[in-house]
Order: structure tokens, then C-alpha cells, then sequence
């Protein structure tokens, strides 16, 4: 969409547009959330796994350069798995908030277009009769020290 | 075999006193018409000039037009500068209320627009701040476009009215460059004229006519008159007769008093009257 088209939109459009867009991508998240915490249910597993290993390891009384190999073998898998579990957690936990916010935006636009949308085009009806814009305002702003 | 020069007044031998006075006349009446016309040259020179210079700001202030003036494209030029500067003031005033130029207006409502609507997948999602940020900014561009929208008159008109100026300008420019070419031939004219004039002024002279009237004096007499220089009797008497004396800056107030109080400063010096004192003597 270009020039003339866009002076045609209506805040109407736009938040139907954002509504839309929204639940699409909510409908979706659960089920990323479900692949999330499988992913991150195994990625425990291991480092579990690997940590009892580099544990029973740690607790043998021999002492040779055998020994001291399956120690480092054992403890770099088990870095290896907790790096995993970490991201693992962070992305589920990303899923999560994306879903949280996904929940709130629907709210808000939802009460949005039943109540009104005029508190946030205070600019707009500022410029439209006969005001500065917020980027002069901000400009103003700049050159007089911030003030 | 030698030649002899013709002589400068062989045209002027066997004519009549009267006819000769009759003609040095009429010189002396050419030659103030062509001077008259010169000075009107340099005025509407002067005009040209500085209209050209306010047409293109190396003047702040159009030129004083007096009421008998007549050349309608010095007035075209100097209204059609003042509607220039009026349209350059309200476009810097829009400038100044948004900001923002159209076409990055555009450009940003595009992007805004794209974000808000289009679908991303999950990860391209932004949040819900920034979707309420982009929502109101989209609203207020969309305001700013109109708004340039709106004035795009005063932008069409100011590119007419910028066009239109330098058109009349070329044309005070063309005229101003005649007037120059007339400034010369007036100038060549008038020192023709005054040739003629001494010449018939010289043969009436050696002829033992009095002169009735004496040959107008030359621009620059009145100023080296002034400055302090010499001038001749004979540019005297011609500044008596056609002027020139009296036109000049009137004295200032303040001159004389400033003589009188240097006059008074000299010190003078007088006789003592009576016997000089003595010397004491020591005891």
C-alpha cells in the first residue's frame, strides 16, 4: 500500500488488521508451546543424565590418566546438555510471554474497537487542526536543552 | 609644397553674429535636454538595479518608487518578489509545524503499515507497546501527509511564482542593460554637444561678441567646488547661470562655532605694563 491508499485507512482497519494477525499467530502458540516443553522436558533428561554420569565419576578413588580422560569426556557432555536445557528453557519461556502478550493485545485492541481509539490519536488531531507534530515537539525539545 | 590644416571654424566664416548666437542657443537648449534625460537615466538605472538586487535578497528593502513613476515591470517585479517571499514564509512555516518531508512520511506510514498488518510468523511479532507507538504515529503521519496534501497549492504556486520572477527579472535585467547603452550614447551626445557649443562659444569670442549666456558647467565642477578645489571664473559663471552654487549640502551648525572656538584658543601675547620685579637681595 502506497501514498494515496494509506491516507484511506481508517483506525478501524488497522486494529481488525492487528486483531486478526494476533489471533492467527495465537492459535499457533500452543502447539509451539506443547514442542517447547517436550524440548525442554529431554533437554533435562540429559543434563540429568550426564550429570549423575560426571557425579559417579567424580566419586571413584582411582587416580589415572584413564580415569582423568572420562572425567573431562563426561563433564563436556554435561556442559553440552545444560547449555541445551538453558536454551531450551529461554525459548519455552519466550513461547510463553509471546503467547501472555499475544493474549493482552487482543484484549486491548478488542476493548479498543468497542471503546474507542481517540486517547491515542492525540497527535494526529493536534496536526490535523493546525498544530506542531510530535517530531517538531521533540525537535523543539532537543534544541532548547531538553526542556 | 606644404598643406594647410582646414580650419575648426571654416563652417562658421561668413555667417551672420546673429545666426551663430542663434545656433549656440539652440546647442545650449540641446544640451540641457540631453542632460535632463541623462540624470532620468541614472534614476531608473538606480531602480533596475536595486529592484534586480531585492529580486535576488542582496537587499532587504524594494526601491522607493515615486508617485509619477511609470514602468510597470519594476512594479510586476517587486509584487511578484513580495508574493515569493510571502509563499517562502508560509512554506518554511509548514516546514517547521511537521517536520518531517513528505516523502519519508510516506515511507514511514509504508513500514508502520506493513508492521502492523502483515503477518510475520510468530517470531517477527512486535509487542503490544510498540504496536500502540506505531499505531498513533501512523495516524499522526497520515495527518501530516494530509496536511502536506492540502498545501500542495502553496507548493505549485511558489514554483509558478519563483519562475515567473526570474522571467520579469530577465527581463528588468535586458532593460537595464539598455538603459546602460542609452547612458553611453547620452553621454557621447552631451560631450559632442558641449564641443560644439565651446567651439561656437570660441569663434563668437575671438570675434568680440559678449556671450549672452554662458556653456552649462560639467557634473564634476559642483563637486570639486565643494571639496575645496579650484574651479575657474568661467565655471563660476556658468554655475551662476544654470546652478549648481545653492543645490549643495547646507553648511553644518556646528562648523562655525567650532572655527570661533579654535579662533578663541590661539594665545596671545601682551606687554607687561609697569617695572619688572627686582631680585631680592641676600642679607
Amino acid at each position: 500500500m502506497q501514498g494515496r491508499a494509506l491516507l484511506d485507512v481508517s483506525p478501524e482497519d488497522i486494529i481488525k488488521a492487528i486483531l486478526e494477525r494476533r489471533e492467527k499467530i495465537a492459535h499457533k502458540l500452543p502447539s509451539l508451546i506443547d514442542e517447547r516443553t517436550a524440548e525442554n522436558n529431554r533437554a533435562y533428561r540429559l543434563a540429568k543424565e550426564s550429570h549423575d554420569a560426571l557425579k559417579l565419576l567424580l566419586e571413584g578413588t582411582e587416580t589415572n590418566q584413564t580415569e582423568d580422560d572420562a572425567i573431562t569426556k563426561a563433564r563436556n557432555i554435561y556442559e553440552e546438555n545444560e547449555a541445551f536445557r538453558r536454551r531450551t528453557v529461554s525459548r519455552l519461556q519466550t513461547a510463553k510471554n509471546q503467547l501472555q502478550d499475544h493474549e493482552d493485545a487482543v484484549l486491548f485492541w478488542s476493548e479498543l474497537i468497542d471503546k474507542g481509539w481517540g486517547h491515542l490519536l492525540e497527535d494526529a488531531t493536534r496536526v490535523e487542526g493546525g498544530g506542531v507534530s510530535s517530531y517538531a515537539l521533540m525537535k523543539n525539545k532537543k534544541n532548547n536543552g531538553g526542556i | 609644397m606644404s598643406t594647410s590644416k582646414p580650419s575648426l571654424f571654416a563652417d562658421l566664416v561668413g555667417l551672420n553674429d546673429e545666426v551663430i548666437e542663434a545656433m549656440y542657443e539652440g546647442v545650449l537648449g540641446e544640451l540641457s535636454t540631453v542632460d535632463a534625460e541623462l540624470v532620468e537615466l541614472h534614476l531608473n538605472k538606480k531602480i533596475h538595479s536595486e529592484t534586480i538586487k531585492f529580486a535576488v535578497n542582496k537587499q532587504g528593502t524594494p526601491p522607493t518608487l515615486g508617485a509619477d513613476y511609470d514602468n510597470d515591470l519594476i512594479y510586476l517585479a517587486v509584487q511578484q518578489k513580495q508574493q515569493f517571499d510571502g509563499l517562502i514564509k508560509a512554506r518554511d512555516a509548514l516546514v517547521e509545524r511537521l517536520v518531517v518531508p513528505p516523502h519519508r512520511v510516506s515511507k514511514t506510514m509504508h513500514e508502520f503499515h506493513n508492521k502492523l498488518t502483515a503477518d510475520t510468523g510468530v517470531g517477527g511479532t512486535a509487542t503490544l507497546a510498540s504496536e500502540i507507538e506505531m499505531f498513533s504515529r501512523f495516524f499522526e503521519l497520515q495527518a501530516i501527509l494530509r496536511t502536506y496534501h492540502e498545501n500542495d497549492t502553496v507548493q505549485r504556486e511558489l514554483r509558478k511564482t519563483r519562475l515567473d520572477l526570474l522571467e520579469t527579472i530577465k527581463s528588468v535585467n535586458k532593460n537595464d542593460r539598455k538603459i546602460i547603452q542609452r547612458i553611453n550614447q547620452n553621454r557621447e551626445r552631451s560631450k559632442n554637444l558641449r564641443n560644439e557649443a565651446g567651439r561656437l562659444r570660441t569663434y563668437m569670442k575671438n570675434n568680440k561678441k559678449t556671450l549672452q549666456r554662458p556653456m552649462p558647467p560639467k557634473p564634476d565642477v559642483g563637486e570639486r567646488l565643494f571639496s575645496g578645489e579650484a574651479i575657474t571664473m568661467e565655471e563660476l559663471a556658468s554655475m551662476l547661470e544654470h546652478g549648481g552654487l545653492i543645490d549643495e549640502k547646507p553648511a553644518s551648525p556646528a562648523s562655525p562655532s567650532k572655527k570661533r572656538k579654535k579662533s578663541k584658543s590661539i594665545r596671545r601675547s601682551a606687554p607687561i605694563r609697569g617695572e619688572p620685579k627686582q631680585q631680592k637681595k641676600r642679607g
